[in-house]
C-alpha cells in the first residue's frame, strides 16, 4: 500500500498534537526561566526542602539548583520543535512525577515552604506547598504521557526528519 | 529488523539530554560560583564573639543554655562578657537589645509590618542577593553585634540573611533561634508599622 493510497489523517489531530506539546513544552521552558532569573531563590527553596543528608547535602543541593533549570530548558525546547519529542515526554514525565514526590514528602513532614517551582510567581496554586502542586505536577505529568503516547504528530521537526 | 536499533536510539538520545542538562549546569555553576554574588548555602561559623560589657537582663546569670554558647576556662570568672556563637537563645537576645545593638526582622513584609522587636530593621536574603547594597545595611555598624531573627522553628530565613550578610564584612552575626514569637510572648518589646521597613526600601 502506498502512501498516495493511505488516507490523510486529519489535521485536528496534529493540531491537538502541537497544542499538547505546547502546553508541556511552554510551562516547562516558562518554569526554567523564572528559575534561571533567580538561581539563588531557587537554591533556598531546594534547601528548603531537606532533601539531601549530609554530608553531601550542600553539593546535591548545588547540582539540583543549576542542572534542574538546564534540564526544564533543554527537555520544553525539544518538546516545542517535536524534536526527539517520545523520548523528551518520557524524561518529561519522569521529572515531574519525581517533583511529585518530592512534594508529597513536604507535605508528609508537615513543613511549611514554598516550592520555587515557578520562582516567586504563584502558577495556578497559592501559598505554600500543598496538595493543589501535587495534582497540578501529576495533571502536567499526564500530558506529557499523552505527548509519550500519541507522538510529535505532523507539525514537528521529528516529522520532517522521516 | 532488529528491534533492538530503535531502543537503542532512544536510550541514546535520553543519555544526550541528561548528560547535556549536567554539562551545562555543571558549566553554568562554575561560572556563578566564581563570580561577585555566587550561591552561598550556610553562613560561615567563625568560632564563638565575646561580647564585652554585658548585663544579663533582670540580672539573672549571663550564661544562656544554648549549645552554642561555648565557654573559655575563665568566662566565669569574666563579669558583663557574654560569649556568643551563632544561634543565641531569648535570654542572650534580649542582653543584646538593652545594650542597645540593632535587630533584623527576616520574616515576610506582611508579618514585620504586623508586629516585630523594637526598633529592628528589615532585611531578607533577597534584598542581598538582588545585586545592589540594600540601603538599610548603612544603620548596620560591621563590627558590631547584629541580631537577626525570623518565625523560630523551621524558619531559615534569619539563618540566610546572616549568610548573605557575612561577605558584607559582618562579624559578629547572631540568630535569635526561638524567633519573634518566642520575644513577643515573653513581653520583650514590640512596635507595630511597615515605617521602618519602607524607609530603606529605595
Amino acid at each position: 500500500m502506498t502512501d498516495a493510497a493511505a488516507p490523510s489523517k486529519p489535521p485536528i489531530r496534529d493540531l491537538t498534537l502541537l497544542a499538547l506539546r505546547i502546553v508541556v513544552g511552554g510551562l516547562f521552558v516558562f518554569a526554567a526561566t523564572v528559575k534561571l532569573n533567580d538561581l539563588h531563590g531557587f537554591a533556598e527553596a531546594v534547601k528548603g526542602f531537606k532533601l539531601f543528608p549530609a554530608p553531601l547535602g550542600d553539593h546535591l543541593i548545588l547540582v539540583t539548583t543549576f542542572a534542574m533549570p538546564w534540564a526544564e530548558l533543554i527537555l520544553g525546547a525539544l518538546l516545542l520543535l517535536g524534536l526527539w519529542t517520545r523520548e523528551a515526554a518520557a524524561l518529561t514525565t519522569l521529572l515531574l512525577l519525581g517533583f511529585c514526590v518530592a512534594l508529597y514528602s513536604v507535605i508528609a513532614r508537615d513543613m511549611t515552604l514554598t516550592c520555587g517551582c515557578f520562582g516567586k510567581i504563584d502558577f495556578i496554586c497559592t501559598g505554600p506547598v500543598g496538595w493543589c502542586s501535587v495534582v497540578r505536577n501529576l495533571v502536567h505529568a499526564a500530558l506529557a504521557v499523552a505527548v509519550l503516547a500519541l507522538g510529535p504528530g505532523r507539525w514537528s521537526l521529528d516529522a520532517r526528519r522521516r | 529488523m532488529t528491534t533492538h536499533g530503535p531502543a537503542r536510539r532512544a536510550a541514546g538520545r535520553v543519555s544526550l539530554i541528561v548528560a547535556a542538562a549536567l554539562i551545562v549546569g555543571l558549566l553554568h555553576s562554575w561560572i556563578v560560583q566564581a563570580g561577585a554574588n555566587p550561591i552561598r548555602l550556610r553562613p560561615i561559623e567563625s568560632g564563638p564573639t565575646v561580647i564585652p560589657g554585658a548585663t544579663a537582663a533582670a540580672g539573672q546569670a549571663i550564661d544562656g543554655d544554648d549549645p552554642d554558647d561555648t565557654e573559655g576556662p575563665d568566662d566565669g570568672d569574666s563579669q558583663g562578657e557574654l560569649v556568643l556563637g551563632l544561634d543565641i537563645s531569648l535570654e542572650d537576645a534580649k542582653a543584646l537589645f538593652d545594650m542597645g545593638y540593632p535587630f533584623v526582622d527576616a520574616r515576610p513584609p506582611d508579618e514585620f509590618d504586623e508586629s516585630h522587636v523594637q526598633g529592628a530593621f528589615y532585611l531578607t536574603a533577597d534584598m542581598l542577593t538582588s545585586g545592589d547594597e540594600p540601603p538599610v545595611l548603612m544603620m548596620l555598624d560591621p563590627s558590631l553585634p547584629v541580631v537577626v531573627y525570623c518565625t523560630g522553628g523551621d524558619c531559615e530565613a534569619s539563618h540566610d540573611v546572616v549568610t548573605y550578610l557575612q561577605p558584607f564584612g559582618y562579624t559578629s552575626l547572631h540568630v535569635m533561634v526561638d524567633g519573634f514569637p518566642a520575644w513577643r510572648d515573653a513581653g520583650y518589646p514590640t512596635e507595630i508599622g511597615p515605617e521602618t521597613r519602607l524607609e530603606f526600601e529605595h
